[in-house]
């Protein structure tokens, strides 16, 4: 288990080479994962290197009290949903909603192959509230269990499947007919 | 479910980006990075301060009617009933507040008779009647 492998590197002290096993290991997992929030390339490429800083920095004091995939994915996902609340900020600021700030980051987005059914989906998926949109790309995208996700998000199991269950609905509804 | 053929990534990522991002990463942690919104002092400070002044204002504004409304026997004249308008946007701004997560505004509904009985609840008559007897306080 890679996991494992870091774990020993960092009870052995090499601190240095187990953040870079980390990096080798999560980048691209962690890429999607902001990806499929934060919408486009560039702002996903900030917050991901803005994760790996802190996990940088926060590595030496890790005492393993939890699991490191999950340390690691708690601290992408807070930086994704502060990167996300601000953007919101800025939009309500801007006399925007925050809806049509990420519809447009979609049709401007060229990075983004989809066709026209996948390009609603997605627009319908980027106008849920940012926990619950983080909550329904974890469990239908990265297929990740309730108990993982709990961990991650410090929520309970149960208030988890409400969530991705009210998501899916809401997103099903925009979609109704469309499949 | 149907939806669950469109797992499919729609996203794509530039050439050669994970080959580089560790490099990236090392100078970032080497030099730090200050986080900068725009360069253009329009869009940094002048458009963030007025909407930041009218968001307020609004605020102000709701939250001076709710209080204004809630408490009629601050009125000269305990008659007086909010127009249709007042009590539509005192209604709204309670019942749905700035929350757009909407998982819970179903549960919050509110007849019109339930309002009603609120504000003309007996305590508050009692209370404004005390206030306006100056032989009683």
């Amino acid at each position: 288990m890679e996991d494992d492998r870091i774990i020993t590197l960092f009870n052995n002290g090499r601190i240095e080479e187990a953040f870079n096993e980390i990096v080798s290991s999560y980048k691209e997992r962690l890429y999607w994962h902001i990806r499929r929030m934060a919408g486009s390339h560039e702002d996903t490429d900030d917050i991901l290197q803005n994760t790996f800083v802190k996990i940088w920095a926060g590595l030496p004091s890790f005492r393993g009290e939890s699991r490191l995939y999950t340390w690691i994915y708690r601290i992408a996902t807070n930086e994704t949903i502060t990167f996300l609340n601000r953007q919101r900020l800025h939009a309500c600021l801007s006399f925007r909603t925050y809806k049509a700030v990420a519809s447009a980051e979609i049709e401007a987005d060229p990075y983004f192959n989809g066709d026209a059914l996948l390009k609603k989906l997605h627009k319908a998926i980027a106008s849920l509230p940012p926990k619950q949109r983080m909550v329904f790309n974890m469990r239908y995208f990265e297929e990740m269990k309730y108990e993982d996700m709990s961990e991650i998000l410090g929520t309970s199991v149960g208030a988890l499947k409400a969530s991705y269950h009210h998501a899916y609905k809401k997103i099903a509804a925009e979609m109704k007919g469309e499949f | 479910m149907a939806m669950d053929a469109k797992k499919q990534n729609p996203y794509t990522v530039p050439e050669g980006y994970f080959d580089s991002l560790q490099e990236k990463i090392r100078f970032r942690i080497e030099n730090g990075k200050k986080e900068t919104f725009s360069a253009d002092p329009w869009n940094r400070f002048v458009k963030p301060a007025l909407g930041m002044a009218a968001a307020f204002g609004l605020v102000f504004a709701i939250g001076f009617t709710i209080m204004k409304l809630s408490s009629g026997y601050s009125s000269d004249n305990f008659s007086d009933m909010m127009s249709i308008e007042e009590y539509d946007m005192m209604r709204a701004a309670v019942i749905n507040g700035f929350d757009d997560d909407s998982t819970t505004t179903a549960d919050n509904d509110l007849t019109d008779e339930e309002v009603v009985e609120y504000l003309l609840g007996e305590d508050r008559v009692m209370l404004y009647l005390a206030a306006t007897n100056d032989d009683e306080l």
